[in-house]
């Protein structure tokens, strides 16, 4: 009765006022912390995917290049200067090709770690061994192809690679140093708190969870803004949202494409850059997708600027009909993009004798990248316009994985995107479609481009003859189109109102030391 | 204790060694047929050559006898070797993340039956037809509401318009709140309509009626009388729903991203991480049976009926 109502109102009340109070007193803490913090203040980055170890040679590509650069310097950098890749000193202050396979580089001195051992040469032959090492089985030591490593004297280093390779400078530009006598003492046990001289030293490491990081008192190169900074692993996307929205965190990265506009309208500044391109592999040797005219018929009927405008919101832009994103080392600023046409791609697949309904099955990755299975169902749509039957598969990433490392078939169609980061070099990629090549190989081959590959490989590459080399290589798959050129997808944060000094660009790694609150 | 105390737990504990025994080489081979780790670990930027290196110095290139003497061989000792992602003990991830599992179902299934015990009684005593509807709609969305769409609506109205409740999980005391009702509201719904029905039931009975005659004032009776006899079915209810609980704590793990054992081991399969999922399925077994081992502990000790049932007869 009254006696059972006043139970129930005292039931819904009191927790009612027990959250207000509680809410009451955590927002009083963060605004105490926050006026009790030095410029700069502790900053909060929400992440969608995070790294579970942190060594630095396993991979070097967003978002563990987060971490590689904040903690470790590198010989070079490679960084963005307007709108153009170029590779600028950092603990090496220059660099000789003396042979077609050995680099010298030449180090500035005074560099110190944390635990007082210096940064020389010796640093940078223990760093290199360590990596190219078959017993510790680092993945990186395949994009650095570094044969062996040798101290001239304490200032001088000389890496000798197994084929020439005209732009060590650049791959070096991933390639962390790390303390020669800590790391042989502690072996894989020194990545649990590894020590470096980036900007950045690790104050907590909770695997796979959390990095805690705050300035690095021997840090080369510029000092970070920030007193702290905390990497927070928030795979859920309407979490990290929420997160960014109740001010838990200050920048997240991987925001939907659905969420912009909301995230806009609500004061928080959005930031995208472009990323590395999102392509399907088509090329088959045998079957109709044999027939070069059946995939040029492909690219032209894909409408690429309906993709940025319907499946990214209009964020993120066309690829200009090469593999290598503009402004990347080896792209060619005369290859275009194949126009939208489908009548045209109606007419090439007629005179090619498909007929019409031909089933085909595409292949695609689940969440990871951006939009990736509603990019599938588009491009599908599409093609399915011409005429086609498309069969769209999405994968999970290991069972994508497993696709693309050739342990389970590879289908009609199957789209991926190459990992530039950070080196934006088109050879890379470019390697992909040599003759012969057995990773993640479909089979391509053709002369022309394995002979201006080749040229490339061993020219600078700011020469004219590796710019015609490389032009030649983006014209001949332009025209052989093994793939279905798509566009270059977003790279999407989003930060906080308070939040300055964030930029970010094609290298898809922001600048974690200009940020401050 | 008895002889025969000794026998049942003898027994459990034999039940328990199976249990385990058939669970693991269930995941052992499920995983295997998943795919293969050393193509993940290789990532993108891996070449073939290496993923077969991978493979063999995981050991996963050995026929899968001799993978499963050497696992067996592991198991018994609780050793599972080390994480492939994290390249340390995976038994010791797993341990890792125990506590803050073990917190956050704690609160959620003692908060449901907080909460759950005086809403089934006021659903059940209530004059006020308005109020237990009001009380039992509570139940039926508790009841048929997805944990994930829960935990996300929660998210968006005390976490991001009211900025009542922080979001992230284990930052501050108070991240516990969000989770623990995202995992306990199912729970809690089911224990109220259960609490709810049988104090109704018991209130009909003869028993009750008899307590009445005799001058005990309803208050006394429900709490001395009904109460106890409604606690032993919750109590039965909850040992039942116990499996399921960790199964939804995967997913308010997940929305939360509250550091626990779920997390970890969704993580460890999407990484095809062989060690962290089969330490992981090994600790989260152990604990359901102790769990429900105690909770059968707790059934006898309130109702004297299964105790005095299940004694032995007086030798004789």
């Amino acid at each position: 009765m009254s006696k059972s109502r006043k139970c129930l109102v005292v039931l819904l009340v009191v927790p009612a006022l027990v959250m207000s109070a509680c809410s009451a007193k955590t927002k009083s803490n963060s605004s105490t912390t926050g006026t009790q913090q030095a410029s700069g203040g502790s900053l909060k980055i929400g992440l969608g995917a995070m790294w579970p170890l942190l060594d630095p040679y396993v991979a070097i590509s967003p978002p563990r290049s987060f971490f590689i650069f904040s903690l470790f310097s590198m010989l070079t950098q490679t960084k963005m200067v307007n709108g153009e890749v170029k590779v600028v000193p950092s603990v090496a202050k220059s660099w000789k090709q003396t042979t077609p396979t050995t680099w010298t580089f030449n180090l500035n001195t005074g560099i110190k770690f944390p635990n007082g051992e210096p940064l020389d040469a010796k640093s940078v032959v223990a760093s290199a061994n360590y990596m190219i090492d078959p017993a510790n089985k680092e993945a990186v030591s395949t994009a650095i192809p570094i044969k062996s490593a040798n101290a001239i004297n304490a200032t001088t280093v000389e890496l000798t690679t197994a084929n020439p390779v005209a732009d060590l400078p650049n791959y070096v530009s991933a390639m962390a140093l790390l303390p020669p006598k800590a790391l042989n003492a502690e072996k894989a046990d020194f990545f649990k708190k590894p020590i470096g001289t980036g900007p950045w030293k690790v104050d907590s490491w909770t695997p796979g969870q959390k990095l805690v990081l705050s300035p690095n008192r021997d840090a080369f190169g510029p000092k970070p803004k920030a007193t702290q900074l905390t990497f927070q692993l928030i795979a859920e996307d309407p979490t990290r949202i929420a997160a960014l929205r109740s001010g838990q965190v200050d920048v997240i990265n991987a925001a939907p494409t659905d969420q912009l506009e909301t995230l806009k309208s609500n004061g928080f500044a959005v930031t995208s850059a472009p990323s590395p391109t999102y392509i399907i592999d088509i090329f088959k040797k045998s079957g109709i997708l044999a027939n070069q005219q059946v995939r040029q018929a492909l690219n032209y009927a894909v409408d690429k600027q309906s993709l940025v405008d319907n499946i990214m919101g209009g964020n993120g832009s066309v690829a200009d009909g090469q593999l290598p994103a503009k402004g990347s080392i080896g792209y060619c600023p005369s290859v275009q993009a194949y126009p939208y046409d489908p009548d045209k791609a109606k007419q090439l697949l007629a005179a090619a004798g498909v007929p019409q309904g031909t089933k085909l099955t595409f292949q695609t990755s689940n969440n990871f990248i951006v939009n990736d299975v509603l990019l599938a169902n588009a491009v599908a749509q599409m093609l399915d316009k011409v005429g086609l039957s498309i069969q769209v598969t999405p994968m999970e990433f290991t069972s994508y994985l497993d696709v693309y490392h050739g342990q389970a078939p590879q289908k009609d169609l199957f789209s991926w995107r190459n990992s530039e980061s950070p080196f934006l070099n088109a050879m890379e990629q470019y390697a992909f479609y040599r003759s012969g090549q057995t990773n993640h190989s479909i089979g391509y081959s053709n002369p022309a481009f394995d002979s201006a590959f080749e040229t490339a490989e061993s020219s600078p590459p700011d020469s004219t003859q590796a710019q015609e080399a490389y032009c030649t290589m983006a014209k001949t798959l332009h025209d052989d189109a093994p793939v279905i050129f798509g566009i270059a997808p977003p790279d999407l944060w989003a930060t906080a109102k308070n939040v300055s000094g964030f930029s970010d660009d094609l290298i898809n790694v922001p600048t974690f030391t200009s940020l401050a609150k | 204790m008895t002889a025969s105390r000794w026998g049942q737990i003898g027994k459990r504990l034999a039940e328990l060694v199976i249990t385990l025994w058939g669970i693991s080489t269930l995941i052992f081979l499920l995983e295997r047929i998943s795919g293969d780790p050393a193509a993940v670990l290789a990532g993108p930027q891996g070449s073939a050559e290496q993923v077969a290196a991978i493979r063999k110095s995981l050991g996963l290139a050995d026929p899968l006898i001799v993978q499963y003497g050497r696992f067996l061989k592991g198991a018994v000792q609780g050793q599972f070797g080390d994480s492939y992602q994290y390249q340390s003990s995976a038994m010791q991830q797993v341990l890792d993340r125990v506590p803050a599992s073990l917190e956050l179902t704690a609160v959620a299934a003692v908060g449901a039956l907080l909460a759950a015990i005086p809403l089934g009684i006021l659903a059940a005593q209530l004059r006020s037809r308005i109020s237990r509807a009001a009380i039992l709609s509570v139940a039926l969305i508790g009841q048929s509401m997805p944990s994930f769409v829960l935990g996300v609506l929660l998210i968006l109205v005390f976490g991001v318009t009211l900025e009542w409740l922080p979001v992230l999980g284990n930052e501050s005391a108070v991240s516990i709140v969000l989770p623990a009702i995202t995992l306990g509201l199912f729970l809690m719904a089911r224990q109220l309509r259960l609490v709810r029905a049988c104090v109704q039931e018991e209130m009909n009975s003869n028993y009750v009626r008899t307590a009445r005659a005799h001058g005990l004032s309803p208050s006394r009776v429900l709490f001395g009388h009904v109460l106890p006899n409604v606690l032993t079915q919750v109590l039965a209810l909850f040992s039942v729903d116990f499996g399921q609980f960790f199964a939804g704590a995967i997913i308010a793990e997940a929305v939360f991203s509250w550091p626990g054992i779920g997390s970890l081991m969704v993580a460890g399969v999407q990484a095809r991480d062989y060690p962290i999922v089969q330490a992981g399925i090994f600790v989260i077994a152990i604990l359901v049976v102790l769990i429900n081992f105690g909770v059968n502990a707790l059934q006898r000790f309130a109702d004297p009926r299964i105790r005095l049932t299940q004694a032995p007869r007086a030798t004789a």
